[in-house]
């Protein structure tokens, strides 16, 4: 996006919270040497995909989760019927 | 190929859980341990702007270590015992002729294996679509401007390599010790959208940049680091003019007419007429066109303008210590300029200007 | 690194941004396409991100190049200040010779 126009640069910040940083931290443990297994491009792929008016609904770290989840599945490594169910169950749990 | 990106009827809270399911799933097939994400967070969390500014303070004392820092910035900092993991780090060296600037236009690539997390504005639209194109306009909104005769390089860090800003160390600071040093160098400096702290009377206390939580352990969320003003002592001019409504609109038309640049500009009754203080980023500039105008000026007289980071109490440090050297301040002003910035000026009798220049250590 | 292309350019040598638009991940930015550039550093082999976003290997590693552009080349109406560049790494698969 380099070179479109856009507005000014709002410079607040605040700190992240918890849920944030794990989704960083699974960032980092997946990609890592031991477990390789996602590449950081799979998860930019899966950005990039979002398109634009999702891309600009969403968070940051809710794009990287989403994008987590998808290379996940792309590699066979997380189904979706027990996503679903663990978040049925989270659900359930009060989460 | 699901191309909802957020399925129907879901809420705020839907990655939240999203991100709580994926963990646990890995956990319970043994990818990793809860422990292992919580030691991840709390490395992260360790990294900051501090280890950058340790490697910037080494560079500015050694002249070797930088030269090896320019060449391979992940083996220079190793060398300091900061662990940077797989990141492959290009450190870009500012000079009096050319200016560095940091940006990732594609996602927001930046060396966090060194430096931490992000700041969220350098993950933004805004700067990530306007700094490649417009530097000057983007540097000009966090309060940086530079000089015509510096180029600026804007690095997209478009692929492997990560990039930090080696600032110019500030002039005064000779004799300082490495974490003196490293205490003027900020986050944005090793960006780029600013430049270091210079030393002033904050006796080498960390500066701050705007509103920002740099350190992400909850005490940071209460401690507020004090920040490095400028203080300038500067001539002013006084014109007198009648006390008529459009005399202050008058007056700044015709001199930005002849192109005066003023850094302050002050306007009040006096007696019958008003008084207007003007404060010129060049007096000569002023005088010519005054005399041009054929407004007349007063002598040259000193006041003080301090700039700095706006935070709770910006102005007490300044005044205290002038308080504490019994100096009766004639008048002050003072506001906040947005951005995170705030201006304040401030005058004494003619008699004490010297004395408050050298108090504030102010050429 | 075995599996890598072989470097073309060296440093200083003038180059074009081969003005592609593949589908999928692509690390080479709209806003340098067709244009030409100076190479200014050899960064090293790396795998194609192109086909490590579909978690394929990506090989022959492609040389990385940093290649300086003016400002003013890349941005119509910059001339206000001739000096200043935007450095990008680019792939060698993106680039050729430029005259």
């Amino acid at each position: 996006m380099g070179g479109l126009p856009a507005g000014r640069v709002e410079r607040d910040e605040h700190e992240y919270a918890q849920w944030e940083k794990r989704v960083d931290a699974l960032m980092m443990l997946l990609s890592d040497e031991d477990r390789q297994l996602l590449k950081v491009d799979e998860l930019r792929r899966n950005i990039e995909s979002l398109g634009a008016d999702a891309y600009d609904r969403m968070g940051y770290y809710e794009r990287w989760m989403h994008a987590i989840v998808q290379t996940l599945i792309q590699r066979g490594v997380l189904s979706i019927d027990e996503l679903g169910r663990k978040l049925e169950e989270l659900e359930g749990r009060g989460g | 190929m699901n191309d909802r990106a957020i399925p129907v009827g879901a809420d705020r809270g839907y990655y939240r859980r999203m991100q709580a399911a994926v963990e646990e799933l890995l956990i319970l097939k043994g990818v990793f341990t809860a422990a292992d994400v919580t030691r991840q967070v709390e490395a992260m969390e360790s990294r900051s702007y501090e280890r950058g500014a340790r490697m910037v303070a080494r560079a500015w004392v050694d002249t070797a270590y930088k030269a090896r820092m320019l060449a391979d910035g992940s083996a220079a900092a190793e060398e300091l015992g900061l662990r940077v993991g797989p990141l492959r780090l290009v450190v870009v060296e500012n000079t009096p002729e050319a200016h560095n600037v940091i940006v990732c236009t594609l996602c927001s690539c930046y060396p966090r294996m060194l430096l931490g997390i992000p700041p969220e504005w350098y993950k933004s639209r805004p700067y990530r679509s306007r700094v490649v194109r417009e530097p000057r306009v983007v540097l000009a909104e966090f309060g940086l401007r530079l000089p015509d005769r510096v180029r600026i390089r804007v690095h997209d860090s478009t692929a492997d390599m990560r990039y930090m800003v080696l600032p110019m160390r500030p002039a005064g600071t000779e004799g300082w010790s490495e974490e003196r040093l490293a205490s003027l160098v900020t986050r944005d400096a090793l960006i780029g959208v600013a430049l270091p702290a210079q030393p002033s009377h904050s006796r080498g206390l960390r500066p701050r940049e705007g509103r920002a939580i740099d350190s992400p352990s909850s005490r940071a969320l209460t401690r507020r680091n004090a920040m490095a003003d400028t203080i300038r002592r500067l001539d002013y001019f006084v014109a007198q003019v009648p006390d008529q409504p459009g005399q202050g609109a008058r007056i700044l038309e015709a001199l930005r007419n002849e192109g005066v640049n003023l850094l302050a500009f002050s306007g009040f009754p006096s007696g019958k007429k008003a008084q207007i203080d003007l404060v010129p980023e060049d007096p000569a500039a002023l005088k010519a066109a005054a005399k041009k105008l054929k407004l007349k000026l007063g002598p040259a007289k000193a006041c003080f303008v301090v700039q700095g980071d706006d935070r709770v109490g910006a102005l007490t440090d300044t005044l205290g210590r002038l308080a504490e050297a019994k100096i009766n301040v004639t008048a002050t002003q003072a506001v906040t300029a947005g951005m995170g910035r705030f201006g304040a000026i401030f005058w004494v009798k003619p008699r004490d200007a010297a004395k408050v220049a050298k108090l504030l250590a102010v050429g | 690194m075995a599996d890598a292309a072989p470097p073309r350019f060296g440093v200083g040598d003038r180059v074009r941004v081969r003005a592609a638009t593949p589908p999928g991940h692509v690390r080479t930015p709209y806003y340098c396409r067709g244009l030409v550039g100076v190479v200014e550093r050899l960064c090293g082999a790396f795998a194609n991100p192109e086909e490590l976003a579909y978690n394929r290997p990506g090989l022959p590693a492609q040389p990385l190049y940093r290649v300086r552009f003016k400002a003013s080349d890349l941005w119509p109406g910059y001339a206000e200040y001739p000096e200043d560049v935007v450095e990008i790494e680019l792939y060698q698969h993106w680039l050729e010779e430029a005259g």
